[in-house]
């Protein structure tokens, strides 16, 4: 353990690739506690987890996302929802996080939303005179329904990993989602009402020719009806997800063609940038179940799990582990990782204790939304800091910050009404 | 020379991996369809299961050439001098080290499926060393852009 931990530690903060540094340490205490007949075992972790059909949802869905982004159709969508939303009490941040809920769903990734989103959103709102945290904060944070509202590729990593169903976790993932959303928007609105100076008053706001959208509706019910026809397939029981995500790609290429904003250069950096993604998550899925074959191997897995059964933690007592162990690995790992390292370990334990594996994905969901804005380590304060235009990465985070409340809230609320994720897949055609 | 041979199977690798992500694409569009009129191709499940694995491993060393990898940044980005030239070549040793153990397994693994000609239990009753071989050949790939790492002095990694 002592081993596990510290390679863990150093070879991460040398800065060794993360899927580099799960697989290493692995084969690492492979080799110490089995020896060269152990390693024999590892060319079937990489084909099982390499040849899978669940996975390909990962490159579609990213692609989906990439051609959306890269063709410019989000800078019409975000015109439109920004027209209609303007004369809203602090229109262009509610804009955000609409723009950003709706946008999560036809992009599986927290990133690619607030990029997405942001580029377009940061150099507006702060040319109308909006507060630069208050705007950093609700991109950052709004990105972060990218992971919960369906399709997310958390959500395919996660049931592949639990052996759950990918359909009923996408439809569970729509009501938390909307809730989300919904409380972010009252947050912005009380902020309003106590701090009025962070957004120019409404009869003041002007939109730039670059936000402003001549036809709203037009612009925005596209991405409505690729979000619908993807989810609507899969709830239906029509598709599957997989065969919804490369159905959603195929959408998004029509959409951008239709749009007159499909070049062949638009298609090929979309493609050869899901390649990078998908590699990368899929290194980070291999590094990491080599790193879990090997806790198993060793017996850490068997004795962690032991030893947390001897400790007698009541349900509630475990779901607060839980939360606190996820919200400190949050603040340094990545969300893949901080899955794929625990969960093996700790799904037998969770098992016993008897929670709902979907109900337990929504939660590790919102709990790895609250990791991507959480410093020192948060791809999503990165994300916006990148694009921010030189702001100060302190302004990102201090903007974020009073989110990760509001999900801890949400996620208190999914306790006490687990229905909130649970009710809308019993509703499902196709489970 | 070699250097510039490197680049370019590297980038091909990367090309090949980019047309495995579109082949999956129209293969499960077309089996959409197909069920839309009561048919099914039989085979779109297993083959794009092989493309998936195109996809991971003819991208392998094109993604880590072109920096698509994510690392903890706190300390890395910090570093300076001799302790960040210190750091590269640590992680560019360890990270071909780790491959070379991957390729030597996986090729064994290969050449137990061709020897044994063991086959998928599908329509297609594919051989299994034939999709395997991609990652044999994506690994090779991957050692090979390390070792050019190794060959700049580990300067040129993103």
């Amino acid at each position: 353990m002592a081993v596990l931990l510290g390679a863990l530690a150093i070879f991460l903060m040398v800065g060794q690739w993360t899927a580099f540094a799960l697989g290493i340490v692995g084969v690492l205490i492979i080799v110490l506690s089995k020896g060269y007949i152990g390693l024999q075992g590892l060319s079937s972790v990489v084909w099982n987890n390499a040849n899978s059909y669940i996975l390909i949802a990962v490159p579609m869905f990213l692609l989906m996302g990439e051609v959306i982004l890269r063709s410019g159709v989000s800078k019409f969508f975000y015109a439109g929802v920004a027209t209609l939303l303007r004369r809203l009490p602090g229109g262009l941040l509610h804009a955000n996080i609409v723009s950003c809920a709706i946008f999560s769903a036809v992009s599986g990734s927290s990133v690619a939303t607030a990029a997405s989103v942001g580029t377009v959103a940061i150099p507006e709102l702060l040319r109308a005179g909006y507060q630069p945290r208050a705007v950093f904060g609700s991109l950052a944070a709004g990105g972060t329904l990218g992971i919960l509202i369906p399709p997310s590729i958390i959500m395919v990593l996660y049931a592949a990993l639990v052996e759950e169903s990918v359909g009923r976790l996408f439809i569970a993932g729509i009501l938390p989602g909307i809730l989300m959303s919904v409380v972010f928007m009252l947050y912005i609105a009380i902020l309003l009402i106590y701090k009025p100076h962070i957004a120019p008053a409404r009869d003041k706001l002007n939109l730039s020719a670059g936000v402003r959208s001549e036809r709203p509706l037009l612009d925005v019910l596209p991405i409505v009806a690729l979000l619908t026809g993807v989810l609507g397939g899969i709830y239906a029981g029509i598709t599957t997800p997989t065969e919804a995500s490369a159905a959603g790609a195929a959408g998004a290429l029509v959409l951008a063609a239709a749009y007159r904003t499909l070049t062949w250069q638009v298609f090929r950096d979309s493609v050869m940038s899901t390649v990078k993604t998908t590699c990368m998550v899929a290194m980070i899925i291999i590094g990491a179940q080599i790193l879990s074959t090997a806790l198993t191997f060793s017996g850490v897995s068997r004795e962690l799990s032991e030893w947390v059964l001897t400790l007698g933690l009541s349900k509630f007592e475990f779901f607060l582990m839980l939360v606190v162990l996820y919200v400190i690995l949050g603040c340094f790992v990545d969300g893949i990782s901080m899955i794929y390292m625990t969960l093996p370990v700790l799904l037998p334990i969770i098992k016993v204790v008897g929670f709902d594996l979907i109900w337990l994905g929504i939660i590790i969901t919102i709990l790895i939304e609250l990791g991507q804005i959480t410093p020192p380590v948060g791809l999503n304060l990165f994300t916006i800091h990148g694009i921010s235009g030189g702001a100060k990465f302190s302004e990102v985070v201090a903007g974020s910050f009073p989110y990760v409340f509001l999900m801890l809230g949400v996620i208190a609320m999914l306790w006490v009404w687990p229905e909130i994720a649970l009710w809308l897949p019993t509703t499902m055609r196709g489970k | 020379m070699i250097r510039r041979l490197v680049d370019r199977l590297v980038q091909v690798g990367g090309y090949l991996a980019g047309l495995s992500t579109v082949l999956i694409l129209l293969l499960v569009c077309v089996e959409v369809v197909a069920r839309m009129f009561n048919h099914s191709t039989m085979v779109a499940d297993e083959l794009a299961g092989y493309l998936n694995v195109g996809v991971i491993f003819f991208g392998l060393a094109y993604t880590v050439r072109e920096g698509g990898f994510i690392r903890i940044e706190l300390l890395y980005d910090r570093l300076r001098g001799v302790w960040l030239a210190a750091a590269r070549w640590f992680i560019v040793a360890t990270s071909l080290l780790f491959t070379l153990t991957l390729t030597f397994f996986i090729a064994l693994h290969v050449q137990y499926a061709y020897v044994r000609d063991t086959r998928a239990i599908s329509v297609l009753n594919t051989p299994e060393y034939i999709p395997m071989s991609i990652m044999v050949i994506g690994c090779g790939l991957l050692v090979l852009q390390l070792l050019a790492f190794l060959f700049d002095r580990v300067r040129k990694i993103p």
